[in-house]
């Protein structure tokens, strides 16, 4: 049986991950450098997760993507389109506001 | 490099993928792990550039089994029966098929042919009998097995499989090799040969072997063997010389194959021209003068029975017969054009 602390945390990251990504993609990505440069930033995301992700984003019509053969080999690179954009605009607002509420749940704004 | 390893991941992957997205990820894929090697071996350790098959081997496990990322690139689907227990699901519906079939289409024969006298009799009515129910028999089992893995399904914890997943890693060195569909299976293609050869010899120079061969006692008399003819002399007319064709050609095509060992466009061509030339003989026997002759059975009880039986059987095998030669043509027509346009796009 999975450690529940372990189960729980996870949960907690799972629901921060479409916003860590979206807010990578004002710049156009492909998927390997995108998970490079998460990880640079502390953010480790699965690669079986992250990849899948990017597509099923693109699917709901928040970012673009485009084949290139600029590198050694063709990769695709992903970017915000404007759906895209206002939608983490909506998302940072809720995360700043959820952020408040938690802080002051948890007792951080005594501790400031 | 070669990157053997990866192709045969993303090509478990893809084969786990719906079709209208499988090129598409596999591209991408193909283009991640690429990245993913190119940086171990540009900034990575030492061993990496000596192995590339272990950095290979690394990466893989960085991004988990294929059937794991397969199933975040598919969208959820609704399952009657999902991949946890549809394995079991199908060795169980085989197993009915086989026992049905056994029971059907051996045992009760057999029973029916071997037993003389008044048993012949009950034997012979009760197969009459459980001819007309058998479709009902095979619907109701299927549908209980059905029935019973789709109440299984819902019932079974999520977590029922997951233990015995997490204690054994994954290997990607255990990832199959991909396989060559142009390359001939030459086995299958050895033992087909054989058994056409077989049909050949048999239909042809022993035809009174195709027919009812058993051991009976008639008026008390000591037992005995009966051999009795059941082909009509329609059946050496109007279609042996189609068959002996089709099999002769069907020799002929196979010894090129094992000659050749890889399919090729023209042998492709002639394989869906045989299929189609395999559906119309079996519409032709289906329709056209009677194949089997049963006047000569005895005693009376066993011709009747036979009478109902025998003809329904070989009708429903030769709808079989014409069903799968026109999916089978279907299927092999499919496949040329594949071919064709995989070609086109190289």
């Amino acid at each position: 049986m999975a450690d529940p602390v372990e189960n729980l945390t996870s949960e907690l990251r799972r629901g921060t991950l479409v916003l860590t990504v979206l807010s990578q993609l004002d710049r156009k990505q492909y998927g390997y450098s995108l998970s490079q440069s998460l990880a640079k930033r502390g953010v480790e995301i699965d690669q079986s997760t992250l990849y899948p992700l990017l597509r099923r984003l693109e699917k709901q019509g928040l970012l673009e993507s485009a084949w290139s053969v600029e590198g050694p080999h063709p990769r695709r690179y992903y970017k915000l389109n404007t759906a895209g954009q206002e939608t983490l605009e909506t998302l940072k607002q809720e995360w700043f506001a959820l952020r408040d509420a938690l802080d002051h749940l948890l007792g951080k704004d005594k501790e400031r | 490099m070669k990157t053997e390893l990866f192709d045969r991941y993303v090509h478990e992957v893809g084969r786990r993928l719906p079709r209208r997205q499988r090129a598409d990820v596999k591209a991408e894929l193909h283009s991640l792990l690429a990245d993913a090697l190119q940086d171990r071996l540009a900034g990575g350790e030492a061993e990496d550039k000596a192995a590339p098959e272990a950095a290979q081997v690394a990466i893989l496990e960085e991004f988990g089994p294929p059937e794991k990322v397969a199933a975040q690139y598919a969208p959820p689907r609704r399952y009657l029966i999902g991949p946890r227990v549809f394995e079991i699901y199908l060795i169980v519906a085989a197993s009915v098929a086989g026992s049905l079939s056994l029971v059907f289409l051996i045992i009760l024969p057999l029973l029916t042919i071997w037993g003389d006298g008044e048993p012949l009799r009950v034997l012979g009515s009760y197969y009459v009998e459980i001819l007309d129910d058998y479709l009902g028999i095979i619907l109701a089992s299927f549908g209980s097995v059905t029935l019973s893995f789709a109440i299984l399904e819902r019932v079974l914890p999520k977590s029922a499989f997951e233990d015995k997943e997490k204690k054994e890693p994954w290997d990607p060195r255990s990832l199959p090799k991909i396989e060559d569909p142009s390359r001939v299976q030459i086995g299958g293609l050895i033992v087909e040969t054989v058994f056409i050869v077989i049909a050949l010899i048999v239909f042809n120079f022993f035809p009174q072997w195709i027919g009812l061969n058993y051991v009976a006692s008639v008026d008390d008399a000591p037992r005995r063997w009966f051999s009795i003819p059941l082909l009509a002399p329609t059946f050496f007319s109007a279609y042996l010389p189609l068959l002996n064709l089709l099999w002769i050609l069907n020799i002929g095509l196979n010894l090129v194959l094992l000659r050749q060992g890889r399919w090729q466009l023209f042998t492709r061509l002639f394989d869906f021209g045989l299929a189609i030339f395999g559906a119309i003989v079996c519409y032709r026997m289906l329709t056209g003068p009677p194949i089997l002759s049963l006047e000569a059975i005895t005693p009376e009880s066993l011709r009747q029975a036979f009478e109902l039986i025998l003809p329904l059987m070989l009708n429903v095998a030769l709808i079989i017969g014409l069903v799968s030669g026109v999916v089978e043509a279907a299927r092999k027509l499919y496949r040329i054009v594949q071919t064709g346009s995989r070609r086109i796009s190289a």
